[in-house]
C-alpha cells in the first residue's frame, strides 16, 4: 500500500491528527485525482471493508460486544416474555375477570413473545457521505454515524470519523 | 432451560385450568351489541411523537448539561471521545401519518423527519433526511422502524469543533 493509500484511508477514518488532516484537506484539494479516489471509495463502500480488514482486531472489539449484547438482550427478551406468559395464565385463573369469560385462550406467536429491544434501521442511503451503523448502549441503541465533509472555519475536527 | 421449561408448563397448565372453568359455568347471553368493544367506534387520532434532542459534542473540559438526562450510550464507541455534550435544543414533533416536520439544525442544515406509517405491531416507521437546501444531499434517507420508548442516534455532522448527536425518541 503506498503512502497516498494509506494517508487516504487514515485520512478517512479519522485517525489523521489535525495537522495532519489539513495538509491533507490541502492535498485533496489540489488534486481531482484523489478527490474521485476518496468518492469512489465511499460510495461503493468499500471503505468500510478495508477499514475493517486494516483494523481488525479493534473491529472485533467493536462488533463482538454488539453481537454479544444483542444476543444477551434477545434472551433476556424471550425470558421475559416466557415468565410473563405463566404469570398472565396465572392471573387469569385466579382473576375475577375470567370467571365470566367464554374467549378462548388465543395463541402467542413467536413475533409477540420476542419483541424487538431496540429500534431497526431499515434502510439507509448516505449518498456521497462515509456512513458507519452500529449499536450502543444495553439496549441496543442504533446509531449512524456520518462523516461530515463541511468545512467550518473554526472547525478543525471536520472529516474526523468514528475511529 | 429447565427454569425456562417449568414456567411454560405451568404456563400452560393455568390455562388450560382457565379454559376449564369458564366452560364449566353456564354462558349468560349476551347480546352483539353490548359483546362489542364500546371503545371501537371511537375514531383513534393516529399520531406518533417524536421527541428530537439536538446535543453538542466537543472536547471542552466541561461537565456534560444535567438536562441531556441519564445517556449511558455516551459514553460508549466514538462518543466517549468528546469530554462533554450540551444540550442545544429538544423539540417535539407530532407526526400523522404521511406528515413531514422540519428542524434547522444549528449547523444550518434541515433536518426533516416523516411518518411513513403506524404498523399493525404499534411501531412507527420514520424516515428522516439531512440536506443543505444550496448544497448536495447529507444524509438522503434514513428509515427506522421504532416504538415508543425506543431510540435511535444520528451523530457525526461537525459544528463548531465538536459535533452534533442527534437522538430521536418515539415517545408515542
Amino acid at each position: 500500500m503506498n503512502e497516498e493509500m494509506s494517508l487516504l484511508l487514515r485520512y478517512a477514518d479519522g485517525e489523521l491528527s489535525v495537522d495532519e488532516a489539513r495538509k491533507f484537506r490541502a492535498r485533496l484539494a489540489e488534486s481531482p485525482a484523489l478527490r474521485k479516489k476518496l468518492q469512489e471509495m465511499r460510495r461503493v463502500g468499500g471503505l468500510l471493508r478495508v477499514w475493517a480488514k486494516g483494523v481488525e482486531p479493534r473491529a472485533a472489539n467493536l462488533v463482538e460486544p454488539t453481537l454479544l449484547r444483542v444476543h444477551d438482550a434477545q434472551r433476556h427478551s424471550a425470558r421475559a416474555a416466557t415468565w410473563s406468559c405463566a404469570l398472565a395464565a396465572a392471573l387469569i385463573v385466579v382473576s375475577p375477570w375470567s370467571q365470566g369469560s367464554a374467549q378462548p385462550a388465543q395463541p402467542v406467536t413467536s413475533s409477540e413473545r420476542v419483541a424487538p429491544v431496540a429500534a431497526a434501521i431499515e434502510r439507509i442511503d448516505a449518498g456521497d457521505t462515509q456512513a458507519q451503523v452500529f449499536m450502543v448502549g444495553s439496549s441496543g441503541t442504533p446509531v449512524v454515524w456520518l462523516a461530515d465533509d463541511a468545512q467550518e472555519d473554526d472547525d478543525e475536527s471536520a472529516e474526523q470519523g468514528p475511529g | 432451560m429447565r427454569r425456562r421449561l417449568f414456567a411454560v408448563a405451568l404456563g400452560a397448565a393455568c390455562l388450560l385450568a382457565a379454559a376449564g372453568a369458564a366452560n364449566a359455568r353456564p354462558k349468560a347471553h349476551v347480546s352483539g351489541a353490548v359483546a362489542a368493544n364500546p371503545l371501537a367506534d371511537v375514531p383513534v387520532k393516529l399520531e406518533t411523537i417524536v421527541e428530537v434532542s439536538v446535543l453538542h459534542g466537543t472536547h471542552d473540559e466541561r461537565d456534560s448539561d444535567p438536562r441531556i438526562g441519564s445517556m449511558p450510550e455516551l459514553r460508549e464507541g466514538p462518543f466517549a471521545k468528546y469530554v462533554s455534550y450540551q444540550l442545544l435544543s429538544r423539540v417535539r414533533l407530532v407526526l400523522s401519518p404521511g406528515a413531514k416536520r422540519q428542524l434547522k439544525l444549528p449547523n444550518g442544515r434541515l433536518l426533516e423527519v416523516r411518518l411513513e406509517d403506524i404498523l399493525a405491531d404499534g411501531s412507527s416507521r420514520l424516515v428522516a433526511s439531512i440536506n443543505r437546501p444550496d448544497a448536495k444531499d447529507f444524509l438522503p434517507l434514513l428509515e427506522v422502524k421504532a416504538r415508543a420508548g425506543q431510540a435511535f442516534i444520528v451523530a457525526g455532522q461537525s459544528y463548531k469543533r465538536g459535533i452534533l448527536v442527534l437522538v430521536f425518541k418515539v415517545v408515542k
